[in-house]
């Protein structure tokens, strides 16, 4: 049997248990955490996940909110802009409308680099946004939603250790621009972040060595 | 202008003349249109049977495109000499994630070293340097699926690609 069959590479699949109002699941190819398994060949990390309504990411939490951080087995995560220590890393924004690819489906507002240096990209029709290593990334704003974006982050490594990524805990999130995205509610906020989005680190590695 | 204003670059549509049947036009990014592009990424969705890389019957003429560099390209297998390149399959089914949406059949190698990989799942398929690679079938299909490839070069003409005009559809 020729050794190419491994070359066919089942993902991993990361999923918030419950699922986050605004995004399905992520396709993930190279290696989240430390004890997954991953094909060390191929040498881009690349994550594939599809944004469903209003959403946003790196947002941090405003004034008066209990921070919350993740575990991710080896690492602390959570919703907060982020540093990539290790690589570079492109983030690929595409649209889903068949009829009108230039149309994105949503706003966009992404923010990259910090203090006097930062920028804020805002744009609804397809963009890649390259981060170099070492400048802050977050938040990213996902609003005025008509139709699934696509989102396809492509890194120069190919796992999250090498990329070494580092989350700013410090950072104090903005009331207003969350409401933007989800509304005045903020119970729905609460129920948003109100419990670990993500399936525990244990389950996600039995699952791993069971495959 | 700040010193990141440029790294917000507008995605690049290839569209085919006339529209290919089963494919939709084709996001691309690389260093084409941004220096500091690290990989060629191209971004495309699958709506209905299709394949890629199939080749020309025996006997047909062959189809020969000649890019705007002078290179010769067309729908036959390739090998890609100085860069890797990994095809990404994923359904649009969210609520079925397993779910491909057709099956996919994507030769790998050739001669007695070919591998025929058969998926009906998401699935990544790593080709390696000077591996030749395709044809890929799409059949059997219910759903559309977006397939994206990353090749591990800025761009094309540095991943020095050569394509087997050889081939021939079986």
């Amino acid at each position: 049997m020729s050794n190419l069959k491994n070359n066919c590479i089942e993902m991993y699949l990361r999923e918030d248990i419950p699922r986050r109002p605004g995004r399905a699941g992520t396709w993930i190819l190279g290696q989240e955490f430390k004890e997954q398994e991953y094909f060390e060949e191929a040498p881009n990390m690349v994550e594939i996940l599809m944004i469903t309504g209003n959403y946003m990411m790196m947002n941090g939490f405003p004034e008066g909110f209990q921070k919350r951080t993740y575990n991710m087995g080896d690492h602390k995560g959570g919703p907060f802009p982020k540093y990539n220590k290790g690589c570079d890393k492109t983030m690929i924004f595409s649209g889903t409308n068949m009829e009108d690819l230039r149309d994105l489906g949503a706003h966009v507002e992404f923010h990259l680099g910090e203090g006097e240096d930062e920028v804020v990209f805002e744009f609804d029709s397809p963009r890649a946004v390259f981060i170099p290593q070492n400048v802050r990334y977050g938040p990213i704003y996902i609003t005025d939603f008509k139709s699934d974006v696509m989102v396809t982050n492509v890194y120069t490594v190919n796992s999250k250790a090498a990329a070494q990524v580092v989350n700013d805990f410090e950072f104090v999130g903005d009331d207003a621009k969350i409401k933007k995205v989800i509304g005045n509610d903020l119970e729905a906020y609460k129920k948003f972040y109100g419990s670990d989005p993500v399936v525990p680190m244990e389950e996600v590695v039995k699952r791993s060595k069971k495959k | 202008m700040g010193m990141y204003e440029k790294y917000c670059v507008e995605l690049n549509i290839k569209k085919d003349v006339p529209p290919i049947k089963g494919k939709s036009p084709v996001y691309m990014f690389g260093q084409d249109y941004f220096r500091d592009a690290f990989s060629w990424t191209e971004v495309m969705t699958i709506t209905d049977e299709f394949m890629m890389m199939e080749g020309t019957a025996k006997g047909k003429e062959k189809i020969v495109h000649i890019g705007p560099d002078g290179h010769k390209g067309g729908p036959y297998p390739k090998w890609i000499h100085n860069a890797e390149k990994v095809f990404l399959f994923c359904g649009t089914d969210l609520d079925h994630p397993e779910d491909l949406g057709a099956t996919v059949e994507f030769h790998l190698g050739e001669g007695t070293q070919e591998e025929v990989l058969v998926f009906d799942q998401p699935r990544a398929v790593f080709v390696p340097k000077n591996l030749r690679h395709g044809p890929v079938y799409v059949k059997d299909f219910h759903r559309s699926l977006n397939v994206v490839s990353v090749l591990n070069a800025p761009n094309r003409q540095s991943a020095d690609i050569e394509t087997d005009f050889t081939y021939e559809q079986e």
